[in-house]
């Protein structure tokens, strides 16, 4: 049976009325340079003819030429006209946008309180009522906040679980969320897009249990296009009407089901990735069939457009894939199998030859999953082209949970620059383990969950590095970051044994004797000795190579020593230097007051 | 400091790695050790940290000199437990045949570098006259947009945030490598927050104040944070920079309880920071040498405490 892709069809969208187009189209935001564009024509036409109109107008007076008169009157006319309807433009537009507003908050929620007040208890059908104003309500703060840009800037969470006072400031292009394994990343990211997105069950849970619950909140601020807007969640209730806000999120666990052979097609029309692109993370779904419904549609694009690779999909992929690993990547055929399956195969990674896409490596099908539906939703959402130029365009809000998960090193080190180019107006969240991840990022793009001391009420907070982290090498990284600079369990084994002199000795003696007896009469040394010959002289050879180690690593001590001791050499010139010139400045005042005395006198 | 550390101390603090390597005593002591768990990292540790006083000891330096060494290698260790082994090794090892005053001075120095960072940074975002808009963030724009970045400028709260100070902490981080406390919101507890100021105040080797006329008003019921952190800093010898963020400070609303700070602040030349509200280069670099010299007053206070061991 098929997993299906998105919630009941009960919360799919209304059809728009013809007001609510006209409305949307004059305040909409993307077209606002065009409106203040007309607006202004209007205005300055109207002012020129005004202008006009006065100096017929003098002009008459002056020459007593009646002709005149009446082209000025028209010119007036005309000009007073134009300013008015640009007055009426202008104040229908603002009354436009205030019905917007209420036709979302003011009106729906008087319904709902009005029917919900009128219900006799045993109502089932008054209250069935109201539960669908209440959901048409959501819908129409939806498809409002569909047309509108978001960014968001801060997000804050107090007296929740797990999390005493939390602050995190975003900005508008990458922020990465680093942390170790079980210190609540997930559950982050999770109560931020269950904030915007107004997800009672979701964010429910984060106040469960809680004794102070009368403070505990969780808060996303945000701009909506270029005005301040907020969405809050309490103990209780969502206390604001910013209504649902449109989100992608992509939980950490991208597979799908590698044993089937083909792609299959969800004859139902897949996932409506604007409205539930973060159904599966909020509800902590199988991701497995949003990937399959990605590339089901990837492959009915390819049969509807002439069997093609050189679709805008194909080439974006391509490049994606190819510049993350430095591997050629491809699509290279897809055929039907069944009534609603496609067989994918790919040249990727250096294999000879093609292969089904379920045999990529995890990594390959991450990047694939992550960036096929970050594109798709861009262009559902902002309504660019599909094509590249169109994408780089399209603005929206991403979130991934463990953004690194199954990447390679190298791969993880390039994967937020590729985001970025590729996407430049999409603001990513993104949560990650790897600190290779944030080589690159600038100042306020990295966050680190820390544990929080006991005599600050314990918890976990969130630490934002005021630095770049440009051109800085990963083993700083890991030290910086995550504290890791332990030396390896080998090292330790072995310079251990390598201080034990008499365990040397007996070491190197084991070895002479063996080696002696081998040679003495090799046909008669047995297996058993052969092996404990082969393990001693291994031993040794470790040991060896471990001092050798050890030698090169207190050469590194000794010039640290001596850069310490360079320093101290430094600090002691500076406070000498420091001495003379205030020794200066004392014999100088004393100078000038020298200079300033007045002259002494000699009398014969 | 756990009980296995304090004995591979007392067996390192013998001699030299080799010389601790070839005592029976440290065979010994490997035999009864080598299968509990926790002692390869220990030993390693310790024996690192013995390699580093023996590469101290082997310049041939004075007293004077190894001391303000042995604090400046405290210094540069990245990592408290690395620092203390260190501490420890010096004061057994070395420290003995000090003059009693050096001891002491080592004793206490090193404590304060092993909990110290380089400087606290005290400042206001309170904003009575703009909400929109704090008069810094506008006043010093250009600059700012040059420390952190112009996205970070547009999308922060103007109105709230003291982006001067998160440009200032950003470049004396991000360009002279130096450690501060920085604590752009007060968030929760009043108790809490207090405590966290008071031990970061303290720490710091010095206290750094970001000057402008609102810090000197009166304020009352809102808590002047910029006056409890310069209170908690005035009676010790740390060393105190004021940074003069406004053209001009007169006290024009000084509040009467202010005097004393007010005074200790017109009593220095401070470093100051011109407008920036246009993209013009000069005024921008100027600011940028006037941070650079922050940072070098900032490390004259690391540098002092090498300077001055005792003879």
């Amino acid at each position: 049976m098929p997993v299906p892709l998105g919630p009941p069809p009960s919360s799919r969208a209304p059809t728009r009325t013809a007001v609510s187009s006209v409305a949307s189209v004059l305040v909409s935001h993307q077209l606002r340079f065009a409106y203040f564009a007309l607006l202004a024509f209007l205005f300055l036409a109207g002012l020129a003819f005004i202008a006009l109109g006065i100096f017929l107008f003098v002009k008459s007076w002056e020459s007593q030429f009646k002709e005149a008169l009446s082209s000025a009157i028209v010119s007036l006319s005309v000009g007073a006209l134009l300013v008015l309807i640009a007055f009426v433009v202008h104040s229908a537009r603002r009354y436009l946008i205030a019905l917007k507003e209420t036709t979302a908050t003011t009106i729906a929620s008087e319904e709902i309180e009005k029917k919900l007040a009128g219900l006799k208890e045993g109502d089932f059908e008054g209250l069935d009522r109201a539960l669908l104003v209440r959901q048409r309500k959501a819908e129409l703060d939806f498809e409002r906040n569909l047309q509108s840009i978001f960014t968001l800037e801060e997000f804050t969470a107090q007296g929740i679980t797990l999390f005493r006072d939390l602050s995190w400031n975003l900005q508008p292009g990458i922020n990465v969320l680093l942390g170790r394994n079980g210190y609540g990343k997930s559950l982050i990211l999770r109560a931020l897009a269950g904030a915007i997105q107004r997800d009672e069950e979701s964010t429910k849970k984060f106040f469960e249990g809680r004794s102070d619950s009368s403070t505990a909140a969780i808060e996303v601020r945000m701009k909506r296009d270029g005005e301040r807007a907020h969405a809050r969640r309490d103990a209780q209730r969502f206390s604001d009407s910013m209504g649902k806000v449109p989100l992608l999120a992509i939980p950490d666990s991208r597979f799908f089901d590698r044993s089937q052979t083909s792609i299959v097609v969800d004859e139902a029309g897949g996932l409506d990735l604007p409205r539930d692109g973060a159904y599966h993370f909020l509800n902590q779904l199988h991701y497995g069939p949003v990937i399959q419904g990605l590339l089901g549609e990837i492959c009915l694009d390819y049969m509807d457009h002439g069997k093609s690779f050189n679709l805008p999909v194909f080439r974006f992929l391509r490049t994606c894939v190819t510049r993350l690993t430095g591997y050629t990547f491809d699509f290279y055929s897809i055929e039907r199998q069944g009534r609603t399956g496609f067989k994918v195969q790919v040249v990727t990674e250096g294999n000879e030859g093609p292969l089904p896409i379920q045999y990529a490596s995890q990594g390959t099908l991450s990047v694939i999953a992550m960036l096929g539906l970050i594109r798709s939703y861009i262009s559902a959402i902002s309504g660019q082209a599909e094509d590249q130029e169109g994408v780089q365009r399209g603005a929206g809000i991403v979130l991934i949970d463990e953004a690194d998960a199954h990447l390679h090193p190298a791969w993880q080190q390039k994967l937020p620059t590729l985001l970025r180019q590729m996407f430049p107006h999409v603001q990513f969240i993104l949560s990650a383990h790897s600190p290779l991840f944030v080589a690159g990022c600038w100042n306020g793009e990295v966050a680190i969950l820390r544990r929080q001391g006991e005599e600050f009420g314990g918890g976990f907070t969130i630490e934002q590095p005021n630095r770049d982290f440009i051109g800085v090498k990963p083993a700083d990284l890991y030290e910086q970051i995550f504290d890791i600079e332990e030396l390896d369990g080998s090292y330790l084994e072995y310079s251990q044994k390598a201080s034990q002199t008499s365990l040397r000795a007996d070491l190197d003696r084991e070895v002479a004797t063996l080696a002696e007896e081998q040679k003495s009469d090799p046909s008669a040394f047995a297996p058993a000795r052969e092996e404990q010959l082969s393990s001693s002289v291994e031993e040794s050879r470790r040991i060896r190579l471990v001092e050798e180690v050890t030698r090169q690593r207190r050469s590194e001590i000794t010039k640290e020593v001596q850069i310490a001791q360079k320093e101290v050499q430094i600090a002691k010139q500076q406070a000498q230097i420091a001495e003379q010139q205030e020794q200066i400045a004392q014999l100088q005042a004393h100078l000038s007051k020298f200079e300033s005395a007045p002259a002494i006198e000699h009398r014969p | 400091m756990t009980d296995l550390q304090e004995e591979l101390i007392a067996v390192y603090a013998k001699g030299s790695v080799d010389e601790v390597h070839a005592s029976p005593e440290y065979a010994k002591f490997y035999d009864t050790n080598k299968g509990k768990p926790g002692f390869a990292a220990e030993r390693g540790l310790v024996e690192e940290m013995r390699s580093r006083v023996d590469a101290t000891l082997s310049a041939g330096q004075n007293v004077r000199d190894l001391v303000a060494t042995a604090l400046s290698i405290i210094w540069n260790l990245r990592k408290d437990k690395e620092r203390n082994v260190y501490r420890e090794l010096i004061l057994e090892a070395m420290a003995p045949v000090w003059e009693t005053k050096q001891r002491d001075y080592f004793k206490e120095k090193s404590l304060t570098l092993i909990a110290a960072r380089e400087y606290f940074l005290s400042f206001t975002s309170r904003n009575l006259g703009y909400p929109n808009q704090n008069v810094i963030n506008a006043n010093h724009r250009e600059f700012i947009k040059e420390a952190i970045g112009s996205n970070r400028y547009e999308s922060a709260d103007l109105g709230k945030e003291n982006l001067l100070a998160a440009a200032i902490d950003h470049l004396l981080r991000s360009n002279r490598r130096l450690d501060g406390f920085f604590f752009p919101k007060h968030l929760g507890d009043n108790k809490l927050v207090e405590k966290k100021l008071l031990e970061n105040c303290e720490q710091a080797l010095s206290f750094v104040q970001l000057i402008q006329e609102e810090i000197f008003r009166f304020t009352d019921p809102v808590r002047n944070w910029c006056f409890f952190e310069f209170n908690a800093v005035s009676g010790s010898n740390k060393p105190l920079i004021f940074v003069q963020v406004e053209e001009k400070i007169d006290g024009a609303d000084l509040y009467v309880d202010y005097g004393k700070w007010f005074t200790a602040f017109s009593a220095r030349d401070p470093i100051k920071l011109v407008d920036t509200r246009w993209a013009d280069r000069k005024p921008i670099e100027s600011n940028l040498a006037s941070i650079r010299d922050l940072g070098d007053q900032i490390l004259q206070s690391l540098h002092a405490i090498y300077a001055s061991v005792p003879d």
